[in-house]
């Protein structure tokens, strides 16, 4: 009863202070309303008629050639390959009065492609050099120069770098495993006539290959057997998680403030000249951290689901294992808070649990991309467990069986941190 | 007023230099944070450790192993079965498989082919997609080498005409004639191709000559953990209004002015000294590059740092209590850094961004050091860190309440 009298106290505070409430629940939105604006749904659809439209990629073609064409053909099925500029595009970028562009051509195309690299529209121009296709024919190399901005989107230009490579690598094999033919024909010229005719027949059956068909060596992605929801994850339910744990560590750092604003303001030497004990007023707290990260949650969850379901990619989740794994995060979450709150640290250091957890803890940088010697300390964080956890319910189609362990594990940690808090607190210092 | 905006200024330093705490926070974290992404991104695309399992008993399976192993993007951790690496994939251990399917090497030449599995997380799909790419990276050549096998295979219908010759015989040795010759053509189009790719900044200036992903984040981080330090100057402001010494500062001849500029100036000096120590950590640690202007570096530096000191007094003017300064300053700092793209390139959005000052650090930070610019590519971006900066603590000495 004590214990619920004092959380009511802690509620009608919140309430006055509308810059805690917007920092708890309106931050997580500014994360969750780019990903969702940011996201392309159409694409996602994997039985809709609509497809991604791809990277843009200018190309700036000097050659004109037949190899070029192939090349440029390639990218396009890849990329968005944007080519001829004229029109708006010109009065745009203010090159309409530009000699370079009084028609469409090369160097139209690369100047507009310039200009849009350095607006951050565009994270590549390609320059296909004129004698690209002689050269190619005559067995000579050639450089095509990809353009970056180096302070543009470092992965959408190693992306394109990639494609480009790789395409460039695909025609020039076709074409020069059809030159290696003829050598060998040539070569078989040497031998008897009735060989050298056997050999032409043999070489001149077809052997392209048959597009139907699948590659000799094909590499598929599959989905776990164990996965029964069989569709295409995007970025708002992958984000959802991301967020969620993320932001539910900020709470340590409000917690200690307000803490400290009790200790400071002499709340808690009074408190203690009522019947109400040391025990309850640590039991508030940490209640009173749990009920605002439900809050927290029941937001970013809901909006997620709500905007994803909006644009028809539904998500489901299982609501059972979603509280329990939500009340052992915002458990875990508030008693760092209470830890950091027992010890002389300022407040700003409630900041730290939220940023060094969420980027070991896979909740800022994914855990697959850390080099092996660092993914131990991942192990060492709550956050950890609150995104596997996440991940199972949202993407993998986890019930609350499947959380069970990574909720087990959080509360390990809830009585780690709130059992040194009580051991530590001093509400009178 | 000098003089006492000084000795305001060196006693605020004085404590903050007491508190060990705010060290950690000021540069170990950030620190941290650069050295994770380091080591992670400062050699370009990340190593991705990923489980293999092979359950091919010939030769290709080995030899595909054996090349997935030498890739220096894939680091395989290999497993004995489908069935494990499947349930370790479930369970979100690591994002992706690649399995080597029973069978393998026999199914090469079938019409069919022979597929090489990549089992990806459904919950990290988007970032396990690379894997495919890296695998197909890493085995092109028995990729090649697999499909013109398969045609070969098809060129040998029926028997030799040439009377006398040993049909098996004169098909073996054209096969062997053919891969000779086609295997050397294979072998320069991949290792050699005559169609170069080069990547080249699209400006002569360029300081920085790759694609990086590291250069991308450092500076975002550089400039997303400047931005902290307002919420360090608007606590200490009003921690000192609510335990009533401002009261009493205000009762001595210390102009109002000289208060507030006091209680900035020791921010806007650490502001400076941690970007300066985020910049040289990854330019000595990770071969970031620093362009080729100090001049003009140091200037979008400086602006950054009085636009974090003039944030912090317009925070401390609006907030009544240290809890609403603290969540004030989270919410402004952390929802700048986001929208400017400065924390997380890929959330940046692009209109929104143009009115935080984030976005104009991190413009002309990335002008200096990536794209080789000298003053011509800070002089807007401080002109309009440096407006921000006067509109936030004329607005903050404003509305700012010394009792």
């Amino acid at each position: 009863m004590r214990i619920l009298s004092l959380l009511k106290n802690d509620v009608r505070r919140l309430f006055k202070e509308a810059g805690v409430i917007v920092s708890l629940v309106l931050m997580p939105l500014v994360f969750m309303v780019p990903t969702i604006l940011n996201t392309d749904f159409e694409a996602l659809d994997l039985d809709g008629d609509e497809k991604s439209e791809g990277t843009p990629l200018v190309i700036a073609d000097y050659d004109g050639g037949e190899v070029a064409l192939d090349y440029i053909k390639e990218l396009d099925t890849n990329l968005k390959v944007e080519q001829n500029f004229s029109g708006d595009v010109l009065v745009e970028y203010e090159l309409q009065n530009d000699p370079r562009c009084a028609q469409p051509s090369p160097a139209c195309d690369e100047v507009v492609g310039r200009a849009r690299l350095l607006d951050g529209s565009l994270s590549g121009v390609l320059v296909i050099p004129e004698g690209l296709t002689s050269a190619f024919k005559d067995g000579k190399h050639t450089t095509v120069t990809l353009f970056f901005d180096p302070g543009g989107d470092a992965l959408l230009a190693t992306q394109i770098q990639k494609i480009s490579q790789g395409l460039a690598i695909k025609v020039a094999l076709t074409k020069q495993i059809d030159g290696a033919k003829s050598d060998f024909t040539d070569l078989s010229s040497v031998s008897d006539p009735k060989v050298q005719a056997e050999i032409d027949k043999i070489m001149n059956q077809d052997t392209s290959i048959d597009t139907g068909k699948e590659t000799a060596i094909h590499v598929d992605e599959v989905l776990p057997v164990s996965y029964t929801e069989k569709k295409k994850l995007g970025p708002v339910e992958q984000g959802i998680p991301q967020t969620s744990v993320l932001f539910i560590f900020m709470l340590p750092m409000f917690l200690t403030m307000w803490v400290r604003e009790e200790q400071e303001s002499g709340l808690y030497r009074r408190l203690l000249s009522t019947p109400a004990g040391k025990a309850d007023m640590i039991i508030d707290k940490l209640a009173f951290g749990v009920l605002v990260c439900l809050v927290q949650m029941a937001i970013i969850f809901g909006l997620g689901i709500l905007a994803s379901n909006y644009k028809g990619h539904p998500v489901s989740i299982d609501i059972a294992g979603f509280l329990v794994l939500t009340l052992a995060l915002s458990m875990a979450s508030a008693s760092v808070g209470l830890f950091i709150s027992s010890t002389r640290l300022p407040s700003s250091i409630g900041l730290v649990p939220m940023l060094l957890g969420g980027l070991l803890g896979g909740a800022l940088l994914f855990l697959d991309f850390m080099p092996a010697f660092m993914m131990p300390f991942s192990y060492i964080v709550p956050q950890r467990y609150g995104m596997v956890g996440y991940l199972d319910l949202v993407a993998r189609g986890g019930t609350l069986v499947s959380i069970l362990p990574e909720a087990g594990i959080l509360c390990l940690f809830t009585l780690f941190f709130a059992g040194i808090a009580i051991w530590r607190f001093d509400l009178l210092d | 007023m000098f003089r006492n905006m000084l000795s305001i200024a060196y006693k605020e330093f004085r404590l903050w230099l007491q508190a060990p705490a705010n060290w950690l926070v000021v540069f170990l974290v950030p620190f941290a944070f650069i050295g994770i992404f380091g080591v992670t991104f400062s050699e370009g695309t990340p190593v991705v450790t990923v489980y293999g399992v092979n359950e091919d008993r010939g030769e290709l399976g080995e030899e595909i192993v054996t090349l997935l192993q030498k890739s220096d993007n894939l680091e395989l951790e290999m497993l004995s079965t489908q069935d494990e690496a499947d349930a370790l994939v479930t369970k979100g251990i690591r994002m992706a498989a690649i399995i080597i399917p029973e069978k393998f090497s026999e199914s090469v030449t079938t019409d069919d082919g022979a597929p090489i599995l990549v089992i990806i997380d459904p919950g990290k799909a988007d970032q396990a997609g690379i894997v495919t790419g890296l695998v197909q990276e890493a085995l092109i050549k028995p990729i090649v080498y697999a499909e013109i096998e398969r045609a070969m295979s098809g060129l040998f219908k029926g028997k030799s005409s040439i009377e006398g010759v040993n049909s098996d015989l004169f098909k073996t040795f054209v096969n062997a004639g053919i891969k000779a010759v086609v295997a050397k053509s294979v072998n320069e189009a991949i290792d050699d191709p005559l169609i170069k790719i080069e990547a080249k900044p699209y400006s002569e200036e360029a300081s920085q000559g790759k694609i990086s992903i590291f250069s991308q984040l450092a500076p975002g981080v550089a400039m997303a953990f400047a931005f902290f330090m307002v919420s360090h100057l608007a606590d200490a402001v009003i921690d000192e209004r609510s335990i009533g010494t401002l009261r009493r500062l205000m009762s001595t001849p210390i102009s109002k002015a000289s208060l507030l500029f006091g209680k900035a100036l020791p921010s806007f000096l650490l502001a400076v000294v941690q970007m300066i120590f985020v910049l040289l950590v990854c330019n000595q640690f990770f071969n970031l590059p620093l362009g080729n202007s100090w001049l003009a570096l140091m200037t979008i530096i400086v602006a950054t740092a009085l636009c974090v000191a003039g944030l912090g007094i317009l925070i401390a003017g609006l907030a009544r209590t240290p809890t609403q300064s603290g969540a004030i300053a989270t919410f402004i700092v952390l929802a700048m850094a986001v929208v400017s793209g400065a924390m997380i390139p890929a959330l940046k959005l692009a209109g929104i961004g143009y009115v935080t000052p984030h976005y104009w650090a991190l413009v002309g930070v990335q002008n200096v050091i990536a794209r080789g610019m000298g003053m011509d590519g800070v002089l807007m971006q401080s002109g309009i860190l440096l407006g921000m900066a006067v509109l936030f603590f004329v607005v903050g000495a404003w509305r700012f309440k010394y009792e």
